[in-house]
């Protein structure tokens, strides 16, 4: 078994970060549950050993592996953890694909709500954290799709700079935000755009102020969501100066921009189809548009 | 969200005010008239400027403020009340002397304070800026600077409406012709041109315009009434008075609360303000720490995000968040409520023609009851009787009186009298604990007690959320949603979780108590703290050694068994334990088990299942969904045997019981705990000797005080002749 020496180096670095890591205080209680956490910290598995220490901090052992990781995919189109019908039926044409990093069980659906609708911010940066693994795995997989030569020695982090252009969210209403204070899917997407790098742009916005998705039936959803959404020019421009990209064109065989469209919540993929649309229309230079939601239901 | 700020000169010269709804301040000071309600303002303005800009709340809360702590200082009061630190923001209005000319100073001033707050938000410092202001007043040279020009663009200058016939309410169709004829020349409409930011609503002449109004004071006032001792974040506010239906309440709410924060009858802030104080570091600076003003939790608790609402960073409370998120920026809307003190009392002094005695009569207690009873109701009547003689400090803060009473004393009923006695002066009283199971017990009892009060449950998921009654039941967190409302408090079970121990509901319950309110105090095994200060004087107090039905507290009997693990372990009983459980069981009793840990409260039903040929066994814990549904079935003796973990200790009362409590030895049973565990046992005047058991390999502490506790209850019992004589069955031994 031969090991490189950026393998050991890597190793090492995670070996300190673990040392250093016993010796951390240990935060007071669990974010989620609100009881001391000291009690699951020897718990970990495997699976876990990739999350970020900030994750791995804040929440309980117990809250920690009640997390119903997406990592199957059954339906590559939506990136639901069983074949899909509605992608069968009425496939989406304006995005490429949809990953999500969990499962909408009950648990995540109290632990959305504990952010979105309570506003207990201190969560984003957690949620944000969560969506690494959905994010990473789907990286590679454009990347084996589209065949870009990846050096071994070439940085983890500029290899995910090579693949994406821009970082964008769904809008919410001015209202809703106001009312909210924030705007869920811009703090996810802030999240991983300042972890990787990448330009975070608000490339839409929301024409008008709809009622709760969650309160609507399916053909509803999508009858609303028809031309919701608006590219905004300014930022749709800075996406496409040339000069952004001139290094990127030397690396990449085509000039496909890539843009990343985040969002909390996958159902039927109607607000990922309205968004990409708009998206699309207002492109000059070819985009593709994949995107990433927190979890699929 | 974000509110105005604006200055405004009435007779006793110039005031600060911040709104959120800038239209309704204009038409309050410079107007005054809504239709058939008549003119609301006795003290109308001359003049107002009011600042274009929106800030956010918080920071319009701050710079109104500094506006009236420069006006403060400058003035010459500094030292009749400079010296007592803070003052009452509420009680005297600070004014500006108005021989400022057209009040440019005055909003000259404004316009600095908002700099400064502005400027305080963000680096979380006060500096010397309004220094200036302190030692000169208004410089003619910086208004020169901005000229009249550039005070008009920064701000809206209001002046009075004519209102010369105005006063003689008899001629009301006359003056709204008037009023119409004028409309074009007045300065209203030229106002309505340059409107911006204020004039979201011009108030016209047209007869529907009067409608509006008069339905804006009458929404206003019930709005207040509503709102009546109550702290409620802006989306509660917005479902009470949606909720109770008030004329237009939902698409009017916050000029409804603005008129009614103008009358004086709320109080609107930010809900996190920065608090006074704190050290002041070099060069006189000084850090505002922040402080949420529903739970009083300090800046540790504060986290920090970038809000859309308000356009910058704001903080919000994670203390609390679990009732709805206070931020900075989030209005807090707090009712005021006359306090039972006052007027009313001389009132309520000629009612009172019964004496304690006749009126503890009534209620049927027993002779440990009655003397509690009455020693708290002297204590309770005190508080308001006796406050005229008292010093003018030490009246901050409620009144308490501890009632140690033993489990099973019947502390529900020795409080009866005592609610009886508020409510008859026409107070309101709250009766709190920490356990929602508790209050939900409690309910059909007071009720049943009072039958022609109003009684209010609250709870998470209550229906009667919005609801205002004279008894209110609540959980302790409930109270967080309270503000100087109640005359009487009741904290039951105060040493239990989560009110022992956190500091924010311990804020809460201070901020329910209306001045000069009682508070009393329940428990059977008070905190440490409290019973030094019982035993010392320093806390008034009345214990009550007995239980209802006058025979003595079971004694625990301690038992030496293996711990609960080994026993599921080798899946065996041990045998002292067994035939003790089969006596309890063959002479009819209901048996409570208790374990340290939930997960092995399902192995342990298991196991007692087995060993003791009974299927009406089952096992129950915090985690569990089917809880009530369980205890339900345990009193109705459908379940023989529960097998429990320390949250069935209070609160819950079966009829024939027996206690046995294993490991009793583990760290979780401390002696409150045990003493209230053991206090499950034999409550009922038919069974009044349950037996209890402490099951542990070795007798620890808290084991042995907990017994010496239960039989000190006893001695005292005895020695004050509250026990039955042994000739009728009193004393088991």
């Amino acid at each position: 078994m031969t090991v490189s020496p950026l393998d050991w180096l890597r190793r090492l670095q995670s070996a300190f970060a673990a040392g250093a890591q016993l010796l951390a205080p240990t935060s007071a209680a669990c974010l989620l549950c609100g009881k001391p956490q000291y009690a699951a910290r020897g718990a970990g598995s495997i699976d876990q050993a990739k999350l970020t220490p900030q994750l791995r901090q804040s929440l309980c052992g117990a809250c920690l592996s009640a997390i119903p990781w997406l990592t199957r995919i059954a339906c590559t189109r939506c990136g639901r953890g069983v074949p899909c019908e509605d992608c069968i039926r009425s496939p989406h044409g304006a995005f490429q694909f949809n990953r999500s990093a969990v499962h909408y069980s009950p648990a995540m659906r109290e632990m959305l709500a504990l952010y979105k609708y309570r506003g207990n911010e201190r969560l984003a940066p957690l949620l944000a954290d969560m969506l690494l693994p959905a994010f990473e795995a789907m990286t590679v997989e454009i990347m084996q799709r589209t065949s870009i030569a990846r050096s071994p020695n070439m940085k983890f982090n500029s290899s995910f700079s090579d693949c994406w252009h821009a970082v964008s969210y769904v809008p919410v209403s001015s209202e809703r935000e106001i009312e909210r204070g924030f705007n869920q899917a811009e703090q996810l997407a802030g999240g991983i755009a300042r972890r990787f790098n990448l330009p975070l742009l608000r490339l839409l916005s929301r024409s008008r102020h709809t009622e709760k998705q969650s309160f609507k039936s399916r053909a509803e959803r999508q009858r609303d969501t028809r031309s919701l959404f608006n590219a905004q020019a300014a930022e749709m421009a800075t996406l496409q100066k040339p000069k952004d990209y001139s290094h990127l064109q030397a690396i990449h065989s085509s000039c496909i921009i890539r843009i990343l469209l985040i969002d909390d919540i996958y159902t039927t993929g109607s607000t990922a189809e309205a968004c990409s649309q708009a998206l699309l229309k207002a492109a000059v230079l070819p985009i593709e548009i994949y995107v990433l939601t927190w979890a699929r239901s | 969200m974000k509110a105005q700020i604006y200055v405004v000169m009435t007779r006793g010269g110039w005031q600060a005010e911040m709104s959120i709804h800038a239209a309704i301040d204009r038409h309050f000071w410079m107007d005054g008239h809504y239709g058939g309600a008549g003119c609301l303002n006795k003290d109308k303005g001359e003049w107002g400027w009011l600042l274009r800009e929106e800030l956010p709340l918080g920071d319009a809360c701050l710079a109104v403020e500094l506006w009236e702590s420069v006006v403060f200082k400058r003035s010459g009061v500094k030292a009749a009340v400079g010296q007592q630190g803070k003052r009452k923001r509420e009680a005297v209005k600070v004014k500006m002397e108005a021989s400022c000319g057209d009040g440019y100073e005055a909003i000259e001033l404004l316009i600095a304070c908002a700099k400064q707050a502005k400027q305080i938000a963000q680096e979380g410092k006060e500096n010397a800026g309004l220094g200036r202001w302190l030692r000169f007043g208004s410089k003619q040279k910086k208004l020169a600077k901005l000229g009249e020009d550039g005070l008009l663009r920064l701000a809206e200058r209001w002046v009075r409406k004519e209102s010369s016939g105005w006063e003689g309410e008899a001629e009301e169709g006359d003056i709204l012709a008037r009023r119409r004829e004028r409309g074009a020349v007045n300065e209203w409409a030229e106002r309505g041109e340059r409107g911006g930011v204020g004039g979201r609503i011009e108030w016209g002449e047209s007869r529907g315009m009067r409608a509006e109004l008069e339905g804006l004071a009458a929404g206003a006032k019930c709005a207040a009434s509503m709102l009546q001792g109550r702290a409620l974040l802006r989306s509660e506010a917005h479902a009470l008075l949606s909720g109770a239906g008030g004329p237009g309440a939902a698409a009017g709410w916050s000029e409804m609360l603005q008129l009614a924060a103008l009358l004086g009858q709320v109080r609107l802030g930010g809900s996190i303000a920065a608090a006074d104080g704190g050290r002041s570091g070099a060069q006189g600076r000084r850090r505002r720490e922040r402080r949420c003003l529903r739970c009083g939790s300090g800046e540790a608790a504060m986290h920090r995000t970038a809000c859309a609402a308000c356009g910058r960073v704001c903080a919000y409370c994670t203390a609390c968040i679990g009732m709805g998120r206070s931020r900075e920026c989030e209005l807090l809307v707090t009712g005021q409520r006359p306090g039972l003190h006052g007027a009313e009392r001389s009132d309520a002094r000629g009612r009172r023609v019964l004496s304690h005695e006749q009126r503890l009569d009534k209620w049927q207690l027993s002779p440990a009851q009655t003397a509690a009873a009455a020693k708290a109701l002297q204590f309770v009547e005190a508080s308001y009787v006796g406050r005229d003689n008292k010093p003018e400090g030490r009246e901050e803060g409620p009144r308490e009186f501890l009632l140690w009473a033993v489990t099973g004393a019947g502390k529900t009923e020795i409080i009866f009298p005592l609610v009886e006695s508020v409510l008859l002066r026409g107070g309101k009283v709250l009766i709190a604990t920490p356990r929602r199971d508790v209050v939900i017990e409690l309910d059909p009892r007071i009720r049943k007690a009072f039958p022609s009060a109003a009684v209010v449950t609250l709870y998470g998921g209550s229906e009667q959320r919005w609801e205002c009654g004279d008894i209110t039941l609540a959980t302790t967190h409930q109270l967080l949603r309270f503000y100087q409302g109640f005359d009487l408090v009741v904290v039951d079970e105060l040493d239990a979780f989560p009110f022992a121990g956190d500091p924010l509901l311990h804020y809460a319950a201070d901020k329910s108590c209306a001045p000069g309110a009682a508070r009393l105090l329940l428990s059977a095994t008070p905190p440490s703290e409290l019973q030094r200060a019982a035993k010392r004087g320093r806390l008034p107090h009345a214990r009550v050694p007995v239980r209802y039905h006058r025979h003595p507290l079971p004694v625990p009997k301690l038992l030496q068994t293996p711990t609960v693990k080994q026993m599921l372990q080798q899946k065996r009983l041990p045998a002292k334990l067994l035939s003790a459980l089969q006596d309890s069981l063959s002479r009819g009793a209901q048996l409570f088990v208790f374990v340290q840990q939930i997960a092995q409260t399902e192995p342990m039903a298991v196991l007692l299942r087995a060993a003791l040929f009974c299927l009406a066994v089952s096992a129950t814990s915090s985690q569990d969904a089917e809880r009530t549904d369980k205890v339900q079935r345990f009193r109705a003796r459908d379940i023989r045997v529960l097998v429990t973990t320390t949250i069935l200790e209070r609160g819950v009362t079966i009829p024939k019981s027996d206690v046995y409590i294993l490991d009793a030895d583990g760290s979780l049973f401390d002696e409150a705990s045990l003493v209230q565990m053991a206090g499950r046992a034999g409550r009922s005047v038919d069974d009044p000797f349950g037996s209890v058991y402490f099951c542990s390999r070795e007798r620890n502490r808290p084991q042995q005080q907990a017994v010496s506790h239960i039989q000190t209850m006893n001695r005292m019992a005895r020695k004050q002749g509250y026990l039955l004589p042994s000739g009728k069955g009193g004393s088991h031994r």
